[in-house]
Formats: structure tokens, C-alpha cells, sequence
């Protein structure tokens, strides 16, 4: 069940449908590259980081309480609104500023793929399913790196689509050397970086196999998510020591109904954020905020 | 009662006076640790710093009345309703930002001090339910919408023990329980919320509730074990409190507004009797003798 009316969304808070999850999320002090998404899932802080650490190419599942928490309820759960803000590295850091930022449901993940393995198919284990978006439609595939990488690479994956359709990707290039936590993939060439390995068909249900056609260097994981949400932290919190001591900041609230419609949380979601350094590195830059969700009678 | 348009909101507060502007203020005295929450009850400010008085374990009913000092928010209106129109905040502080403030209205709160702070056994807390009388206890009918989280009175000195039990009702009187294992820091500082911080299994500001529950009509029952038992004299207090509104303050004196008219849900409700405190989400470790403002206006129809 959803709500009937505006009415019905608003009365959730009064009677006591409502749950805030907050978040503060700190990369690691490697610089990723500009331009570069970065997965804040693998950032300490709060929730603690998620490593992707499973078997070696076997489909695994996050468990949802080590997301972004937002306990489990008998109805269906909708994001409210959001929140987010992100401090400086520093007093004069400004690299984390007009920073996109996309909320996911991380749903099945494919870890430590060998991106040494040029001209080498790294089959998938699939005993394990997709837990949510069962149907595969909208679920996209992003890398993450896991070690840190060379850079430079390219690679093909293999998958089946929403329509049961085996696929194989265009060849896909890897970005420059970059952190754990960076999304390798980019787009046509090295320097277009793009959230999500490029595909056909209407999603994707599983990862068939992953080949490297040039060798980018480290580990990475494939993961499937849903995104669910965009958000927009414009300008870096920070107030610097000497001259000019002015404060900087803002951040960015978005509401369901009054800005865009509400969008579920699945039961079981592991939920996380991800986001492109436009101005530069994110590294030791945190990024903090708030989900606030309604659920349903 | 509430506003039934707006032409009916501006005649209330134009006409009709039925409105209160306020400021408030809390300097937090002592620096705070990087990713807690802060209930800031334990400090002075224009409401003097709280002591959390009573006999550990036994649930102290708070409202404006409070002897620890209460924010006077214009007195009993019934039966016209209070709702908050705008708030706004800021802190001077030179690390700690940005930060997330939230008004609470605290319906009571349990001391919890000596062997109950170090104990591993489980301990029952002395509560009369929530009801849905006209009793200022009651102005969440059994307890809908309430929400509960420990805080530090006094540092303990060493432990960080898990909260491996926490038993309520729910606000139709079934008995429910926590669903998840909750970690407490080691030393939490003075007005931090033990179960904040970055570490694994910390779940904050709020204790985590059972899937369904709607509120907490009755503290009942804790188990700190697990982990390291706290040792020391430590204080904690177990509050229970209604979220109201929140509002993230940016840097260090820049004033953060939030528009509680065109918001949705919108306008805040201030129930007749709200003890309204403030709690405070440190990104960095906020500096100690940083000074906080909190502005905002209310209206009643």
C-alpha cells in the first residue's frame, strides 16, 4: 500500500510513521581524480564502510543495516526528503563543491574482479539473485575499485538483461588510476567518466562474465544497483582561518511531493550514495546528511 | 484546532496576536567527538544546564514546568493548537561543522546512574504507560510518534559495552523490543549519545524500534552487556522525546532558515506542556565554549 492523498502522506508524521537515518560518510585521504564518481558505501564514518568482501567473482548481498539504516516496517517505506551537505578536507578545500550525488539500493555484487586479467573471461557465480528489482528493469552495473588501480585498462561484461536477453557491452574504458571506493568505468574514451557501465535493454538481471581486453591494474568489484534519488551538494561547508574569514556552505533539502515524487525504499534495501567530484578530489572531504522516510499504514 | 487556510493564519497572527518569536541559547562547554550526536540539556544557556535528577531507573515526566528549566513557549492554548512557522540557528564554533540541529519536545526521562551503568544484568525501569488522557504526560496519546536515546550525564570511564536488549510498549500496549544489537562508544564525553559516533552497530539519534511501531507508550527494560562493561561513576539518561523539526547549520556563524509554512508535512506542532530541547550532530569535533542560537516563530489558532 501507498497513500491515497497529500493528505495522507502529511499525517504519516503525527502519527508516528516517520524515521530520520542519518549519514556521515569520510573518503580516505588518497585524491580521487576530478570528474571521477566515488562510491561513499567504502568511506568510514557513519555507516561503517562496506568492503565488497565475499568470494572472488561469486554473487553476494549486502546486508541492509550496515546501508544507511532505515529499520524495517510493516508497510512499504518512501523517502520523505533529504538533506545533504559536505565539509571541506580542509579550511580552503574546494574540490568537493558542485558535487552530484545519486542515491542507491545496492542489490548484488561480483567482487574482486582481476583487472590484470587481459584476454581472460572471469565467470560469474549467479547461485545468488538479485534480492530486490527482481525483474532486473532500471538496475544498472557500476565498478568499483577495490585495491587501487593503474588506470587505462578496457573491458567487456557479459550479462543478461530485464528481457532475458545475453548481452555484451561495447568495449568500455577504465579512467586514470584512481583509489579503492573510485568507479573505474568510463564512457568511449578515458576521460568520460560515467556512474554506470553502458548497456542495452531495459536493466540488468545478472553478470554473466567480465573480460579484460588491456590490463588497467587492482581489483574491483562489480555491483548492481537501483538508483533511487538525486541530490546536489553545491557549495563546501568550511570558514577559513586567515583572510578571507568568511564561512562557506550549503546544503541541499529535497522533498518528496513538493519537489519530486516519492520514491520507495524496498524492504531490505542496503542504501548509499555516490558521488562525482566535478571540482576535484572528494578525498577526506565528508559528506553528511539526512534521509528522512514515512512508511505506510 | 490548527489553521484552516492561510488567509485564517495571517489573521490569527496579524489580528488576532495569537504569536511568539524566540531566541534561545546553549553554549556547549566541553569540546565534542567527531560524528556523535550531543543532547545539549547538559549544558547552560539561556535554560540552565540540566542535571537529570531522580532515582535511577524511574522514568521523570518533563514539560514546561520542568524545575530543570523549560523554553516558556507561551503557555496552554487549548483548545486552539501551536505550530512553529520558521526556525532558524546558527554556532560558532572553530571546528565540528557542518552540523544537524533537531528540536525535541522530551516527555520524561529515566536517570540511570551507579551499578546500573556498570551492570551487565538486565535492568527494569519503573514507568507509568503513556496514556491518552488530558494529563500533560499524555500529550502524545500513548506515546505515538515518541522515540527514545541515551545520553551521557557524566563520562564513565572506560567500557563500551552493546546494548543487547531494549524492551518498550508500543502505543497499543504489546511489548516490543529493539530489533538490532546497539554499540556504546567507550568514553562518550559529556552530552554525547553513547550509541552515536563512527563505529559498527551505532544506530543514532534514535534508538532503532521494531518493524510497525509507531511510538513508545512504556520503558520497560535495558541490557547493557556485551562488549566491555562500563566501569566509573557514569551517569547516563534513557530520554523519551518527540522529534519535532531539524535544521543542518553549515559553518561556523553562518544562520541556517527553515520555512515550516511551505513545507510538507508542515508547521511543527507544539503540544501544550513541550519541555522542547535540542540535540546536535557534530561532522568534525565541534570546539569546547562554542555558543549556539536558535531562533524561531510560532503561532496559535
Amino acid at each position: 500500500m501507498g497513500f491515497a492523498n497529500v493528505a495522507a502522506w502529511a499525517n504519516s508524521e503525527g502519527a508516528g510513521r516517520s524515521w530520520p537515518a542519518f549519514f556521515r560518510k569520510v573518503p580516505a585521504s588518497t585524491a580521487t581524480i576530478a570528474g571521477q564518481w566515488f562510491d561513499y558505501s567504502t568511506a568510514s564514518g557513519v555507516p561503517v564502510p562496506n568492503y565488497y568482501a565475499a568470494s572472488p567473482l561469486v554473487a553476494a548481498t549486502l546486508e541492509a543495516e550496515k546501508g544507511i539504516y532505515v529499520p524495517e516496517q510493516n508497510g512499504t517505506r518512501w523517502i520523505k526528503e533529504t538533506i545533504v551537505a559536505s565539509a571541506a578536507a580542509t579550511v580552503t578545500g574546494t574540490t568537493n563543491q558542485n558535487q552530484p550525488l545519486m542515491l542507491l539500493d545496492y542489490l548484488l555484487y561480483y567482487p574482486f574482479i582481476d583487472l590484470d586479467a587481459a584476454g581472460e573471461e572471469q565467470v560469474m557465480d549467479n547461485t545468488v539473485t538479485l534480492p530486490r528489482y527482481a525483474d532486473g528493469v532500471g538496475v544498472e552495473m557500476m565498478m568499483v575499485a577495490q585495491a587501487p588501480t593503474v588506470g587505462g585498462g578496457t573491458f567487456t561484461v557479459s550479462y543478461t538483461d530485464a528481457d532475458d536477453v545475453t548481452r555484451t557491452t561495447e568495449t568500455v574504458f577504465c579512467a586514470a588510476a584512481q583509489p579503492s571506493g573510485a568507479l573505474v568505468q568510463a564512457t568511449g574514451a578515458a576521460a568520460g567518466v560515467s556512474p554506470f557501465i553502458p548497456r542495452l535493454g531495459r536493466g540488468v538481471k545478472r553478470v554473466n562474465s567480465a573480460t579484460v581486453v588491456l590490463a588497467n591494474g587492482g581489483l574491483a568489484a562489480i555491483v548492481l544497483v537501483k538508483p533511487l534519488w538525486m541530490s546536489y551538494a553545491r557549495e563546501e561547508c568550511r570558514r577559513p582561518t586567515s583572510s578571507p574569514t568568511e564561512s562557506y556552505g550549503d546544503a541541499q533539502q529535497i522533498q518528496a511531493v513538493r519537489n519530486r515524487p516519492p520514491q520507495e525504499i524496498k524492504a531490505g534495501a542496503f542504501l548509499g550514495w555516490v558521488g562525482k567530484g566535478v571540482a576535484g578530489s572528494l578525498a577526506s572531504a565528508p559528506l553528511v546528511g539526512m534521509i528522512d522516510t514515512f512508511w505506510s499504514e | 484546532m490548527g489553521f484552516s487556510s492561510h488567509d485564517d493564519l495571517i489573521n490569527e497572527v496579524t489580528t488576532n496576536g495569537k504569536s511568539q518569536y524566540d531566541i534561545r541559547f546553549k553554549t556547549i562547554s566541553t569540546a565534542q567527538v567527531a560524528g556523535f550526536w550531543t543532547n545539549l540539556g547538559v549544558f547552560a544557556g539561556s535554560e540552565p544546564a540540566s542535571t537529570y535528577a531522580g532515582t535511577s531507573l524511574t522514568f521523570v515526566p518533563t514539560d514546561d514546568t520542568w524545575a530543570d528549566g523549560a523554553w516558556q513557549h507561551g503557555g496552554d492554548v487549548s483548545t486552539d493548537t501551536k505550530h512553529f512557522l520558521y526556525a532558524g540557528a546558527n554556532i560558532i564554533a572553530a571546528a565540528g561543522a557542518p552540523w544537524f540541529l533537531l528540536a525535541v519536545d522530551q516527555v520524561g526521562y529515566v536517570p540511570i546512574t551507579g551499578a546500573d551503568v556498570t551492570g551487565t544484568a538486565s535492568r527494569t525501569i519503573t514507568m507509568t504507560p503513556i496514556a491518552a488522557t488530558s494529563a500533560k504526560v499524555d500529550r502524545y496519546p500513548n506515546g505515538v510518534g515518541l522515540r527514545a536515546f541515551f545520553s551521557t550525564e557524566v563520562a564513565p570511564t572506560a567500557g563500551g559495552p552493546n546494548l543487547t536488549a531494549f524492551n518498550y510498549l508500543d502505543t497499543a500496549g504489546a511489548a516490543k523490543s529493539c530489533p538490532v544489537t546497539v554499540g556504546f562508544a567507550a568514553t562518550p564525553v559529556i552530552g554525547a549519545v553513547p550509541h552515536s559516533g563512527a563505529a559498527a552497530t551505532r544506530y543514532a539519534p534514535w534508538i532503532p524500534l521494531a518493524a510497525g511501531s509507531t511510538g513508545i507508550s512504556d520503558l520497560t527494560s535495558f541490557t547493557l552487556s556485551g562488549g566491555t562493561a562500563y566501569t566509573g561513576s557514569g551517569q547516563l539518561v534513557l530520554h523519551l522525546v518527540k522529534p519535532l523539526w531539524g535544521i543542518p547549520l553549515l559553518a561556523s556563524g553562518m544562520h541556517s532558515l527553515a520555512d515550516m509554512v511551505n513545507a510538507l508535512p508542515s508547521m511543527a506542532k507544539i503540544p501544550d506542556g513541550a519541555c522542547v530541547q535540542w540535540m546536535l550532530m557534530n561532522t568534525g569535533a565541534t570546539t569546547a565554549a562554542a555558543p549556539l542560537m536558535a531562533e524561531s516563530l510560532h503561532a496559535w489558532g
